[in-house]
């Protein structure tokens, strides 16, 4: 089978011009997203080398840390700012009444949302929140909030792991759940290309002129957070050559003369990455939300409610490495996510659904004949309504009888394989209603589709049940610090010395 | 020098062939598919100076910051004859005391800096067979010895940072590198590359203990990475199978014997000798050049920029011809048997009727079209 998206990527190289994917949003946008680009440093694992944030498109604030010494205050000013955005989402409160299921309880009416450019950002923030969220408390100003930010950024890059959550989002991977583009998906992962397909400047000629133009090594930057070779080479290294000669020779002003250099060299460096973010938003904010997305959001606020309260109660940091319940727990939760993502777009977008047709994960045709009175019997002897329909389709149907399906017009509801009968290029597929339809006495009628419809229909998700594990409360080791008899080192002084 | 050698001098011109090393040799397993590169490889020919003298950018610039931290780490490492890699490997290898000897044959028989590989060699050699033959005490680390491996037939020059010899009479290579390993792991791809120019270490010293009658046994598939912990710069040591990575590249140098066919399909007189003048600057004109290049077989794939200097330069190429491979692999796997998007079109909007063999993905094509426009129809 050829994917709809493969079809489109050429049809996009051919033409120049992007084509567009899905044209419904299924993330929430904020109103006031963080914007955040983050340098690191060539060379060691996650030191940063500069950062620019801020909520405002026309003010961002650039926070550098030197070549080589400490990054405390750097990182002091790093974890102010990033709090101060998530406190300010922690100003007002929503009371949510008892259910069937649940106590009644509050949540906050907002939570944080990040965006960042790539992947690879996300990748570093991760390492950022392993590094920092176990450095020791101690009495230099800001040690505390800066493992709260290691915190944070823990917290947010796990949530970015889970597809359908909004609160730390690349860009490139955004755009391309919209967009698709006529190169490759590596190439992709460059917010500057991608962007230049997707909204190319008025004078470009097409997508693939404005790309390539946007491509120019004379011009081109790097979204982060690796420097290329070329940077480093030419512009960092003899800043940070002269700053390690200043330090060395205990020079103050020539130190701070270099930093004001490498601020500027940076800023400038990191200002037209910045501009294509806010000009990536726009972009992303016309898109009317889909179905679920509210709803998703929802999630995302109790998700930050729960840490918040975490944070005041127990607030011992994550252990560096799962153990194997904790592990589990994560993956079930991942596959739960996934699941329940992708449902949600299959109900709720067009696009997802042909997607699907074109893998074979779903069928889609004409409602044919229906048998509204259909009954079957029972094990036990009681009249059971089953409902079934024939739909036609010229879909390949790579599915066995007996195959649960779900149908995007009736979320619910279930729907069984009894017979696959092949043409000539087309199939016809006999299926019965097994759940959602109500019982003899009750009926729902509104399940019963009419004959014509058009319905597409995806095999059904399993039915979800987390497994059975400790409740989080009673779960010291997902909260325990890292495991006992591994004492864990920070070297954010030592090893200066040899630079 | 033999007609083969003679055939490649052709090719490369007037300047020296580039050495082979142990990242050019991993380098080969990545995309062995590609005849172009197997071939200019083969030949030595300095593949930067070629992108260089084309004006494409140049994806496999070397960081100076990079190196100069990579440096950093392993002086670390290696400082006070490896006394703090000692605990390290002892641990990792289960070394015991007495054993821990070490060697460093960086600066064999003179005080300058580097002797030559030649010599080097010898002196790594003769410690090496008198360890693995229990004729003089084992010297326990070999620091920078120079191996030797036979690549298409010549002797390539190889320098791990670090051999490690036990008692029981097993060689384990060690290599020393400034990526971190969080928590225990490093990044994978990082450790893949890591592992496969290890994997030339083995080889080499595999032929050196053969020359002399002993098994490959007496090397292991394990090797040990040194790397930064966490966040820190203190070393740890993992052991790692690269049993892998061995087998992938003994197999790629077997393949390396096939030069002749390549050969033998070039055209006469294909040279991609850049002709440098007195100044040393390129003379030969671009064309020319991008013409010779095109007499040899590509294999383009957009990970190329992560391996191969050309990169750019069959991008392009890719492009111009409307290549279903420069959209990426999953496009390419998809229209697997046809290459150009043009044709894929022509088959999928009825311009073009399938052959025999087309008929199915041609159904493919026409399917997901069909969708597509029902989608379009329903949205518009
Ligand atoms: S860049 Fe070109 S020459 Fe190099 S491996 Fe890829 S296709 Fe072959």
């Amino acid at each position: 089978m050829i994917q709809l998206t493969s079809l489109l990527r050429m049809r996009a190289a051919h033409t120049g011009n992007v084509q567009r994917a899905s044209q419904l949003r299924h993330l929430h946008l904020s109103d006031q997203p963080l914007m955040l680009l983050a340098l690191k440093q060539t060379g060691p694992a996650a030191r940063p080398l500069a950062v620019m944030l801020g909520t405002d498109p026309h003010r961002p604030r650039l926070l550098l840390a030197p070549p080589s010494g400490s990054t405390a205050p750097m990182l002091s000013a790093l974890a102010d700012a990033v709090t101060a955005y998530i406190d300010a989402c922690q100003r007002h409160r929503e009371h949510l009444p008892a259910t069937s299921n649940k106590p009644a309880r509050w949540r906050y009416t907002d939570a944080p949302q990040i965006l960042v450019p790539n992947p690879q950002t996300v990748q570093h923030l991760k390492d950022l929140g392993d590094d920092l969220r176990f450095r020791s408390v101690d009495e230099s100003p800001g040690s505390r909030a800066v493992q709260r930010l290691g915190h944070w950024l823990t917290y947010l890059t796990d949530r970015a792991d889970l597809p359908g959550s909004a609160a730390l989002i690349p860009m490139t991977s955004f755009l391309g759940m919209h967009w698709v583009s006529g190169q490759s998906p590596q190439e992709d992962e460059d917010l500057a290309t991608l962007l230049a397909w997707i909204d190319p400047p008025r004078h470009a000629a097409s997508g693939r002129d404005a790309a390539h133009t946007a491509e120019d090594p004379a011009t081109h930057r790097p979204a982060g957070p690796a420097t290329d070779a070329a940077f480093d080479n030419d512009h960092l290294a003899p800043l940070f050559d002269a700053y390690a000669r200043a330090r060395r020779r205990a020079l103050g002003l020539e130190q701070t003369r270099t930093l004001q250099e490498l601020d500027r060299l940076l800023a400038t460096y990191l200002q037209p990455t910045w501009d294509l973010m806010w000009q990536a938003y726009t972009l992303l904010q016309a898109l009317p939300e889909a179905k679920g997305t509210a709803r998703r959001w929802d999630h995302e606020r109790t998700a930050f409610t729960d840490e918040c309260t975490y944070l005041t109660q127990d607030g011992r940091p994550r252990p560096a490495r799962d153990n194997a319940v904790a592990a589990a727990v994560r993956l079930a939760c991942m596959e739960h996510a996934a699941a329940a993502f992708a449902a949600g777009r299959t109900a709720g977008d067009p696009f997802v659904r042909a997607e699907l047709r074109t893998t074979g994960k779903a069928f889609g045709g004409p409602v044919t004949t229906i048998d509204p009175e259909h009954t079957l019997h029972g094990p036990s002897g009681r009249t059971q309504w089953r409902p079934r329909l024939t739909v036609f389709t010229s879909d390949p149907v790579l599915m066995e009888p007996g195959q649960l399906l779900a149908c995007h017009t009736h979320p619910s509801a279930r729907y069984k394989i009894c017979e696959v009968t092949p043409g000539d290029g087309d199939t016809l597929v006999g299926l019965e209603i097994t759940a959602g339809m109500g019982t003899m006495d009750r009926p729902n009628h509104a399940v019963l589709p009419d004959a014509g419809a058009f319905l597409v229909f995806t095999i059904a998700p399993a039915p979800y049940r987390m497994p059975e594990f400790p409740a989080r409360d009673q779960t010291p080791w997902t909260h325990g610090g890292p495991p006992a008899g591994q004492p864990y080192h920070s070297d954010e002084d030592e090893g200066e010395e040899e630079q | 020098m033999s007609s083969l050698d003679a055939r490649l001098g052709v090719l490369r011109g007037t300047t020296p062939p580039i050495p082979h090393n142990a990242r050019t040799l991993a380098a080969l397993t990545a995309n062995p598919s590609c005849d172009r590169r197997s071939l200019l490889d083969a030949a030595g020919i300095d593949k930067d100076a070629l992108a260089a003298h084309l004006d494409l950018p140049r994806p496999l610039r070397k960081s100076q910051l990079a190196l100069d931290y990579g440096i950093a780490f392993e002086r670390k490492v290696t400082a006070q004859a490896g006394a703090p890699l000692v605990p390290l490997l002892r641990q990792a290898l289960g070394l015991t005391l007495p054993e821990v000897s070490y060697e460093d044959v960086n600066s064999v028989g003179s005080d300058d800096d580097k002797s030559s590989p030649q010599l080097r060699h010898a002196r790594t050699r003769s410690l090496i067979l008198s360890a693995a033959h229990r004729r003089s005490d084992p010297r326990t680390l070999l620091d920078h010895p120079v191996l030797r491996l036979t690549v298409a037939g010549h002797q390539a020059y190889l320098e791990p940072d670090v051999l490690a010899f036990q008692r029981d009479g097993v060689f384990h290579v060690v290599e020393i590198k400034s990526f971190p390993v969080i928590h225990g792991q490093p990044d994978p791809i990082k450790a893949t590359a890591a592992l496969t120019q290890a994997a030339a270490y083995v080889l080499a010293l595999r032929e050196l203990l053969a020359d002399d009658g002993l098994p490959p046994d007496r090397v292991s598939d394990t090797v040990i990475l040194v790397n930064p912990r966490n966040f820190t710069r203190h070393p740890t040591a993992t052991p790692f199978s690269a049993h892998k990575q061995i087998k992938n590249l003994s197999r790629h140098l077997g393949r390396l014997r096939r030069l002749p066919e390549l050969l033998d399909k070039l055209p006469p007189a294909t040279t991609f000798d850049l002709a440098p003048g007195p100044d040393q600057k390129p003379t030969r004109p671009r064309n020319e050049l991008v013409a010779a290049l095109a007499t040899v077989r590509p294999h383009y794939t957009p990970g190329c920029r992560h391996h191969c200097d050309l990169a750019f330069h069959c991008r392009t190429e890719a492009r111009n011809q409307g290549r279903t491979a420069a959209l990426g692999t999953a496009v390419r796997d998809d229209l697997a048997g046809i290459d150009t998007i043009a044709t894929a079109l022509d088959l999928t909007d009825g311009r073009m009727h399938p052959s025999r063999d087309k008929q199915d993905i041609t159904q493919a094509l026409r399917h997901a079209q069909r969708i597509h426009a029902d989608l379009q129809q329903d949205t518009a």
